[in-house]
């Protein structure tokens, strides 16, 4: 050994002698030992395993940054910018192509002649314009209600036809027994041309209220 | 760095199980659990130690000094239970040797007997020694030298050479 110290004889011989003497043997049962040891190396391993994949999830760090931080901002800046470009390019395609591809909206509406008995609710304009349908002037004529006739006297009136409210409506119903009821869908078969039905279709700009224009 | 491997933890069992046991009955009565623990822990180490022997009696040092702090709190019926032996020696002569190595170590200062275990059983450098203990070499080598000087007194009527 190179690092022995020089010592005297007599120091020498009480060396020999101490290291001469047998120490106890340790009371360990090995093969438990390596058994336990075998089992905590295994679970480090599995623990240092798992530890290692969650920090590559977690922290993915460049490995070659020339100096602590310099890597970093190198790819910040650079992954950034391209990010930016890249979804800048993407939108503006986006946009371009779908105005290019969008459809005329011209909304056509057929003119339907109004059935005899009905009152025609709305009357086409006739303009090359789309056309906008504007509800017709009606004079409302409210049933008066008179305080010598009373009640009896408003029935009477109902009853002889005078009252205008009471007598449409007597002749609304009148058709409504000719006809069978329509629902909504085929009264938006009626109004709505055949491409704007089929709203369903349509980009989300091309879509309008109901009632708003037709 | 190779890792820690089988081999390397028998190899360290068989050369120093003892020594490392020896090494920490100076603090505490329960020195096979501490060897055993460091030998556990020595195991669990990724990757090698540079020297796994100064290591363990490092290992071995810290954890009887925290077992000899946790010990003083223990009361006196755990102490007297706990230092039965539990394995005597079979041999008469084992018994002799035994006995006089104890009463070697025990007329030793601590400081020196702690020296005295790590330079004869178990092996290590003096620059190992004083890492381990926390000095310096020269500082392990007086402790030594002033060691062995106190065991020649002791041993002088009978077999050491007198001057």
């Amino acid at each position: 050994m190179s690092d022995e110290v020089r010592l005297p004889d007599e120091l020498a011989a009480c060396e020999a002698r101490l290291a001469s003497l047998a120490i106890p043997a340790a009371s360990i049962d090995r093969d438990a030992l390596l058994y336990r040891t075998g089992w905590a190396a295994a679970l480090e391993s599995v623990a240092g395993a798992e530890a290692a994949r969650l920090a590559e999830i977690s922290l993915p760090a460049p490995r070659r940054a020339a100096r602590p931080g310099a890597g970093r901002t190198r790819f910040n800046s650079a992954t950034a910018a391209c990010s930016l470009a890249s979804a800048a390019l993407a939108a503006s395609l986006a946009v371009v192509a779908t105005l290019l591809l969008r459809p005329p909206h011209i909304v056509e509406v057929a003119a339907q002649s109004p059935p005899p008995t009905a009152r025609p609710l709305v009357h086409a304009a006739a303009s090359p314009e789309p056309t906008r349908l504007t509800a017709a002037p009606h004079p409302v004529v409210r049933p008066s209600l008179n305080a010598a006739a009373g009640l009896i006297g408003l029935r009477r009136q109902s009853l002889a036809g005078s009252l205008g409210e009471f007598a449409d409506s007597s002749s609304a119903t009148a058709d409504a027994d000719a006809t069978p009821p329509k629902t909504l869908r085929d009264l938006m078969g009626e109004l709505l041309p055949q491409d704007a039905a089929r709203s369903a279709h349509l980009w989300p700009w091309s879509r309008r209220a109901p009632g708003e224009t037709i | 760095m190779p890792p820690v491997d089988a081999m390397l933890i028998a190899e360290m069992f068989d050369r120093h199980a003892a020594a490392l046991a020896l090494y920490d009955s100076q603090w505490t009565t329960s020195a096979d659990d501490c060897v055993q623990e460091a030998l556990v822990e020595l195991a669990r180490q990724r990757t090698r130690p540079d020297n796994p022997a100064a290591w363990l009696y490092r290992v071995v040092r810290n954890r009887a000094l925290n077992a000899l702090r946790a010990s003083r709190r223990r009361t006196a019926h755990e102490e007297a239970a706990a230092a039965r032996p539990r394995h005597a020696p079979s041999d008469v002569a084992d018994q002799q040797a035994q006995i006089e190595l104890k009463d070697a170590l025990e007329s030793l200062e601590p400081d020196a007997r702690e020296i005295v275990v790590l330079r004869i059983w178990g092996g290590l450098a003096w620059e190992e020694i004083a890492a381990v203990v926390g000095g310096s070499r020269s500082g392990a080598q007086r402790h030594y030298v002033r060691a062995l000087e106190q065991l020649r007194h002791l041993w002088e009527p009978r077999s050491c050479p007198t001057k």
